[in-house]
């Protein structure tokens, strides 16, 4: 589904990322860990095409998207929620998910009505600004207006972030329903909560390289060499 | 002397109008793209000459009005592409240094082509209407018909487009929209187009009046940095009616006080301003980004 192949991604002198690899299957939600400045949303955007790499190979169903816009690669179903939601906070709940379905058009009432469904406080508050919705209402539009782009590949960028515990259930619910829609989860966190809800895999981000895998269950579970990776 | 004041408030709109109509081209690139377009003025001062040219070939005012701010929204994109978009990365200071180098180019090639004496476009609507209150050129009228279109134009576009949704989502998160696929280049050649085309028609339409020259764009630019300061940069009811307050407030003071304070009270209405509600009339308190 996607495989990272060696990449190298930084900011003028600072290299973020170093030679790091992932491979990630449809079934089997991922989850990247890592701690505060590990690299996590420099992985993140580097995938949605808005950061370039400076080597290395991003493969998409088999094909190579390293070159490809950002625009491109919404249009082949990568589609992320970045962090802290990044809602538009001026328009409407509704026109927030209008533009999640920008690259295929006008969404039918049917598309709407299926996350509606799905976030049922988005129907409620449609004609109100986004904005105005409290963090954990934002992050269900954020994620309602990425299923409008019709994800093959949803990246999630910590979206636990300033989130309840009881929100975090609801957003951890929400993403299992979507992956048993058959979309590829690749979930980028620092709360093991969350992970431990979605992923069957994990990964250990660490100053930029990738430094431990393995099923989630087991790297996650009560291991104390995943938590001090972690350094929690 | 308040017998005058409906016949003033009438000049200060109609003279508001041309403000109006400058500031939104400059607020809306502002405001969507964070760009500071000082070259905003020589798009104006080529809608006028572009316009004049049009007439002394032998077209019809209106049809060369037209043609003259097609071309200027062709070049609006360009100067974006060589002004501003190799410096995506770099600073505000590098925009403003590089729009001001723009603003200097473009008013040469004018120069280079017309000279730099005045020129004029005999006035398409001669004539006065009169009312028992206030009479105002059939000219004045026109500024004023062709701002409230235009605002209501650009408030469709903005509202009921897809283009516009495009627009208002990246002026509200760049990051965000580029994550919902909008492309970039297509919402900056836009913007870039329908604020060069205010800057034009502004030109063209007050070339119909006033001399036409390569450095005449350079005071109602400044006069629309006044009017953004006034409305909030960036807001575009605040351009239009930071536009029409400073109009009307610079023919009173000019028909009350004295005519030779009339620019200076422009810039005593921003001090104010900037003391009192420093974000502007429709300025939201603060944003970073
Ligand atoms: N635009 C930028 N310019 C320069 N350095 C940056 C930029 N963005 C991030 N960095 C640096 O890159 C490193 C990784 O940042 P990144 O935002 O990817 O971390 P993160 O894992 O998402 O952290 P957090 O948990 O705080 O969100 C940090 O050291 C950060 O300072
Ligand atoms: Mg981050």
């Amino acid at each position: 589904m996607l495989e990272i192949r060696d990449i190298d991604v930084g900011y003028g002198g600072l290299r973020v990322l170093q030679e790091f690899s992932i491979r990630i299957a449809r079934e089997r939600p991922a989850a990247v860990l890592g701690t505060n400045g590990a690299g996590k949303t420099t992985l993140c955007r580097t995938l949605s095409g808005l950061l370039p790499v400076r080597r290395g190979q991003i493969l998409f169903d088999g094909e190579d998207v390293t070159a490809l816009g950002s625009a491109e690669r919404v249009r082949r179903g990568i589609v992320q929620v970045p962090e802290g939601r990044q809602v538009f906070p001026e328009m409407s709940v509704l026109d927030n998910l209008r533009l999640g379905a920008f690259v295929h058009g006008e969404p039918s009432r049917e598309e709407i009505a299926e996350v509606h469904a799905l976030f049922p406080i988005l129907a409620e508050r449609s004609r109100q600004n986004a904005g105005l919705l409290s963090g954990g209402e934002q992050q269900m539009l954020a994620l309602g207006r990425a299923l409008m782009t019709r994800p093959r590949l949803l990246i999630l960028d910590e979206p636990s972030q300033g989130l309840a515990p009881k929100a975090v259930d609801q957003v951890g619910e929400a993403v299992r329903r979507i992956a048993a829609r058959g979309v590829a989860i690749l979930l980028v966190e620092q709360n093991l909560a969350l992970a431990e809800m979605v992923a069957e895999h994990a990964f250990i981000l660490e100053t930029g390289r990738c430094v431990r895998d393995g099923p989630a269950a087991e790297l996650l579970s009560g291991d104390a060499l995943a938590k001090s990776y972690l350094g929690i | 002397m308040l017998e005058l004041l409906p016949q003033q408030l009438a000049n200060g709109l109609a003279l508001g109008s041309t403000y109006a109509l400058v500031a939104m081209g400059l607020t809306l690139i502002f405001g969507v793209l964070l760009i500071p377009n000082f070259a905003h003025g020589e798009l104006y001062m080529l809608g006028g000459f572009l316009t004049y040219a049009g007439v002394t070939a032998g077209l019809d005012f209106w049809l060369a009005a037209v043609l003259a701010t097609v071309l200027v929204m062709g070049l609006g994109v360009l100067v974006d592409r060589i002004t501003f978009k190799p410096l995506e990365q770099a600073s505000g200071l590098s925009l403003m240094i590089s729009a001001l180098a723009m603003s200097i180019v473009l008013q040469q090639i004018a120069t280079i082509t017309w000279g730099t004496e005045p020129r004029t476009i005999p006035n398409p609507v001669p004539g006065i209407l009169r009312t028992p209150f206030a009479s105002l050129t059939y000219h004045k009228l026109l500024i004023i018909a062709v701002m409230v279109l235009g605002a209501v134009g650009l408030w469709a576009i903005l509202n009921r487009t897809r283009l516009g949704l495009s627009i208002r989502a990246v002026s509200q998160n760049r990051d965000a929209a580029l994550l919902m696929g909008i492309e970039m280049w297509k919402v900056r050649a836009a913007t870039f187009a329908i604020g060069a085309a205010f800057g034009a028609l502004a030109g063209a339409l007050l070339g119909a009046a006033f001399p036409i020259y390569p450095t005449m764009g350079v005071i109602p630019v400044l006069k629309a940095l006044v009017v953004l300061v006034l409305g909030g940069i960036g807001s575009i009811p605040g351009a239009i009616l930071g536009g029409l307050l400073l109009g009307v407030a610079e023919v009173l003071i000019a028909g009350y006080i004295s005519s030779e304070l009339q620019d200076i009270g422009a810039f005593v209405i921003l001090v104010a301003m900037l003391l009192v509600r420093p974000q502007g009339l429709f300025g939201r308190a603060q944003i970073e980004r």
